[in-house]
């Protein structure tokens, strides 16, 4: 018996479909060369799959050799989604959220608060920290003064804190008084995430690329580290934790976004990383008729959750372009990364669509919440489940807690010049209290505002806004660096496991 | 005309053509011989029949036998039920099912003679018309094999509800039988005309189950993906539209090894907390082939080659490649069904998607449990049966040892270490025995077109005894208003 219908997609309106979409593809490469195509039609979204989409807007061979992607702004941009100054009201965001930072900085440390009022944060949450000093000295919501002193106050922290296990910096410290803690901010060391790290070694080479005056101290903090376990030969990541018998046990860490995200922070400092870079393992669940790629590492067997949210995908935009890590010279409307890219623009669309369909407006991410489990991954996918909401130790689902997450709202808004992320922006820019910052998020079931203000909320908004006035935040310029000097010393390069450390056969 | 029926009409010319070759070139007895053996390849090949099609070897024979021990060992004197478990004496009607399905098939494979068929038959019809019914109402879920009372599922009296999926499988049977074997036409219909169906299917033609809790009745739809298609067919094969519960909608896509299956796609965080999203397994897309061929319930004449709904043919076929694809890509033998274990949970979803994951094995809980994976004994000889390919030869390699000639077929083979399920039960047994009988008759519910006692009382309004039977006007949609002391609208 043979296959009858197996592909319905087959069937001759199928085909018919495909025939329209190629004659538009041939028009499209061809409009390609003249103007940048316009944004992709909603209604079409149920009818043609996602493939045909990209096939017709970035030409036969992807996204990343077109001259434009559907996120293209109509007018002449630089880079994709929103382009040029501030307007008056951006630059009230830009304070309000900076307001934020000037609330919870302590001045004893120099660190700031991840959570209101709540002396405890990530190396994550700093990272945001520092996006938020460089986009508010960079919007000139600060000036030099303070973001110099603050930025010299926040790495003597760095360079100063105790390290879990002498190696690298500990999950969480309290921001009074830099001891290492847990996360119930009780002191005592817990292990690292390298995904946390990883996102403070890209803000630090930010700063040391925008501002080489601070270079020195940065380098100092980075060689202080000892990479040993982060990252093993074939290029995997790894965290650390203790085990209930009080034993540090290193496990993979990361899962498809973050992943390949924080494996370009290891590279632009010179590490390889070969299969974090890979976006293998995956699968595709399709919703929509939309293509969604998912970390295939099964979460019932292994216990990290594979979310589908927009964050790592919103920051790799606006931190490197969706480019590979050391693309330094391309033009900002090629996206060399082009996996990533591809990726993005289905974890965009898929939201797109959800609200075309169903007319629930999304932007969904890891988000704080104002009651218990106070911390929710709000996901697209995970665990099996589309639009899943859930905790991350226990992998409950708490569906009531899915929120326009702002960060989110707001990241796809710079990154995505559409109707839709023009609703979104709508619905989300009022969302602040000028003396504290912008909220959380918008409870999808109507219940209001998730009245918590963070760091990472704040500080992803922030550098959105830097992202539509300058594009691409990650640019390396060449100037003498303490950290090349030393990694490229065989005889400097030694003990700490930096790049091309011939010595660093232990790895992990 | 179908392209399907196309192909047909070629092999036609084919064979004339074959036959006629033959002739002209010999003209001796090779030559007639050799056009015997090839008009026999011809006759039982794909042009006329899906899958394996032909009489049984000698060794397909043992097997058959082994598997009629089963419900030698197993059948209750008085009630005429066979246990659902081996030696454990409660059967649902979903069991009920099965051992007609085994009766037919010991009849017409000459495992048993003319007169132990009808005394076998004869008792289980008589307890079907005379058992006691839930609320007086429907078949209960669980009868006692020995003494006939309603049990639960720790075999303790009491009444704790009915299933419609099991009572569906039993309507495919007793619809079976009755056309197959005319004299019991009478008996039968009297059994389904006791029954009231307010309770089992609405105006919409949806299914519902129902769970008795401390004296409160729990009415849903019973929605579990595949299972759902097939017990539609035993309520059309009487005569009920199931619009509802055959409708496809809501599913996904979800693609595995590139091959899209579709399971229902209703968000597992809004079912009740005991509720498992269901399940995608062989069972009922082989069920289905087997009983029905795939064809629309009231399409008793067309070949076998033809299926006459193309888009359960259709969801079958991505069953059946789905898990060929599996082994060819990852080398893993794959029979995949819900099945019983011998020990705790008892019972396990083994399937090819559930709840969010391919190839998951999960107990009724939502635990996962991937040790209890089986290559199933009654998925493999279903897929064998209805695919001649050889995937489906190895398949059987695989589970051909797997029976005890004194107990029947076990379960299967744990995919994990190779070991036995040694459960062994009514419903494997039940579809080794269908699974032989499909391959010497083809599909097995054929239409005898005449008319029976149950069509003559329904369609007079006079002797129609309502209770939601087909062509009953309470199963039109109601208009009668809600609001107490208002007249409806003219």
């Amino acid at each position: 018996m043979q296959l009858r219908n197996m592909n319905t997609e087959k069937s001759w309106t199928g085909r018919l479909v495909q025939t329209l979409m190629s004659v538009w593809l041939l028009f499209a490469v061809a409009a390609c060369g003249v103007s940048p195509v316009s944004t992709v039609r909603r209604g079409a979204l149920r009818d043609i799959r996602d493939r045909d989409l990209l096939l017709a807007v970035c030409g036969p061979s992807g996204c990343d050799d077109a001259p434009a992607g559907p996120w293209a702004p109509s007018a002449a941009g630089r880079h994709p989604g929103q382009n040029g100054p501030l307007t008056p009201e951006q630059q009230a965001m830009a304070k309000a959220a900076w307001q934020y930072f000037e609330n919870n900085y302590q001045e004893e440390t120099g660190l700031v608060n991840a959570v209101n009022e709540y002396p405890s944060t990530t190396m994550w949450d700093t990272a945001s920290y520092l996006a938020a000093l460089v986009s508010a000295h960079q919007l000139g919501v600060i000036d030099k003064t303070v973001f110099d002193l603050r930025v010299v106050k926040a790495v003597t922290a760095l360079n100063t804190l105790s390290l879990f296990h002498d190696k690298l910096p500990n999950k969480v410290y309290n921001t009074k008084t830099l001891e290492k803690v847990d996360y119930g901010n009780n002191p005592g060391e817990i292990g690292y995430s390298a995904i946390d790290i990883a996102r403070l070694l890209i803000w630090l080479s930010i700063i040391k690329q925008d501002y080489p005056e601070h270079g020195n101290i940065i380098d100092r903090t980075v060689l202080r580290w000892n990479f040993q376990h982060i990252l093993d030969g074939p290029g995997s990541m790894y965290g650390a934790g203790i085990t209930d018998d009080k034993k540090v046990e290193y496990y993979q860490e990361g899962r498809l976004g973050y992943e390949e995200y924080a494996a370009k922070a290891f590279q632009i400092w010179g590490f390889t990383t070969t299969r974090a870079s890979k976006p293998e393992p995956y699968n595709l669940v399709s919703m929509y008729g939309i293509d969604i790629p998912y970390d295939s590492r099964d979460p019932r067997t292994l216990h990290a959750h594979n979310y589908v949210v927009c964050e790592s995908y919103i920051l790799d935009a606006i931190e490197f372009n969706w480019d590979l890590a050391n693309d330094d010279t391309s033009d900002d409307m090629h996206h060399s990364d082009s996996v990533v890219a591809d990726f993005a623009q289905r974890v965009y669309k898929v939201q797109e669509a959800r609200y075309a369909v169903e007319g629930i407006l999304t932007a969904r991410t890891e988000h704080q919440l104002d009651q218990a489990p106070y911390f929710i991954y709000d996901t697209i996918y995970s665990d099996g489940q589309r639009w899943n909401t859930l905790m991350g130790d226990t992998g409950k689902s708490y569906p009531e807690f899915s929120a326009v997450s702002l960060k989110a709202a707001l990241g796809l808004w710079a990154v995505w010049d559409t109707e839709y992320t023009r609703l979104l922006y709508a619905a989300t820019a009022n969302l602040y209290d000028p003396k504290k910052g912008f909220y959380e998020g918008l409870y999808e079931n109507g219940k209001g505002l998730i009245k918590s203000f963070t760091a990472n909320n704040n500080g992803i908004i922030l550098e959105a806004l830097l992202y539509k006035v300058k594009g691409k935040l990650h640019r390396k310029r060449s100037s003498a660096s303490l950290w090349d000097s030393v990694v490229t010393d065989e005889f400097k390069n030694y003990g700490h496991c930096y790049p091309n450390d011939r010595n660093c056969g232990a790895r992990k | 005309m179908s392209p399907a029926r196309h192909r047909n009409l070629y092999g036609y010319v084919l064979f004339l053509l074959l036959s006629g070759l033959t002739i002209a070139c010999g003209g001796c007895g090779v030559a007639i011989r050799g056009l015997q053996e090839g008009a026999i390849l011809v006759k039982n090949s794909e042009v006329f029949h899906q899958g394996r099609h032909g009489a049984l070897t000698a060794q397909e024979q043992e097997w058959a036998k082994t598997a009629w021990k089963y419900f030698e060992n197993n059948v209750g004197p008085t009630t005429g039920l066979a246990n659902s478990v081996d030696k454990f004496p409660t059967a649902t009607m979903w069991h009920a099912g099965d051992y007609l399905a085994a009766m037919v098939a010991a009849r017409e494979l000459n495992i048993i003679q003319e007169n132990e068929f009808d005394q076998r038959l004869s008792t289980l019809l008589h307890f079907l018309n005379t058992m006691p019914l839930f609320r007086g109402k429907v078949p209960h879920k669980m009868y006692h094999v020995e003494s006939g009372q309603m049990v639960d599922y720790g075999a303790n009296p009491g009444e704790i509800g009915w299933s419609a999926v099991d009572l569906g499988r039993l309507l495919v049977w007793l619809r079976i039988v009755r056309e197959r074997y005319p004299r019991f036409t009478e008996y039968v219909d009297r059994i389904v005309l006791r029954w009231d169906f307010c309770d089992v299917i609405d105006s919409e033609g949806a299914l519902y189950g129902g769970v008795n809790e401390n004296g409160q009745l729990q009415k849903s739809e019973e929605r579990r993906s595949g299972y759902q298609d097939y017990i539609a067919l035993g309520f059309q094969a009487w005569g009920w539209s199931t619009a509802r519960a055959s409708r496809k909608e809501p599913y996904d896509t979800e693609r595995i090894f590139d091959i899209a299956v579709l399971p229902e796609g209703r968000d597992p965080r809004d079912r009740g907390k005991s509720e498992n999203p269901p399940p995608v397994v062989t069972l009922p897309y082989v069920l289905d082939g087997l009983e029905f061929n795939w064809d629309t319930v009231n399409d008793g004449w067309s070949l076998d080659s033809v299926h006459s709904d193309a888009e359960r043919a259709d969801l079958a076929q991505r069953i059946y490649t789905v898990q060929e694809r599996r082994y060819q890509q990852k080398k893993i033998f794959t029979a995949r069904t819900d099945h019983q274990t011998s020990t705790a949970p008892f019972f396990v979803y083994d399937t090819i998607f559930a709840a969010g994951y391919p190839w998951n094995t999960m107990a009724d809980s939502g635990k996962f449990t991937p040790e209890a994976a089986l290559v199933s004994s009654r998925a493999a000889f279903g897929l064998w049966a209805l695919w001649k390919t050889n995937y489906t030869d190895s398949l059987l390699e695989v589970v051909s040892a797997l029976f005890n000639p004194g107990k029947g077929w076990y379960e299967g083979r744990f995919e994990l270490t190779g070991g036995y399920e040694y459960a062994v039960t009514s419903t494997t047994n039940a579809v080794v025995l269908e699974s032989l009988l499909y391959k010497v008759v083809g599909k097995l519910y054929r239409l005898a077109a005449k008319e029976g006692y149950s069509q003559v009382i329904l369609k007079d309004e006079f002797t129609h005894p309502g209770k939601c039977m087909p062509l009953d006007p309470m199963l039109k949609p109601e208009h009668k208003s809600e609001v107490a002391g208002l007249t409806p609208l003219k």
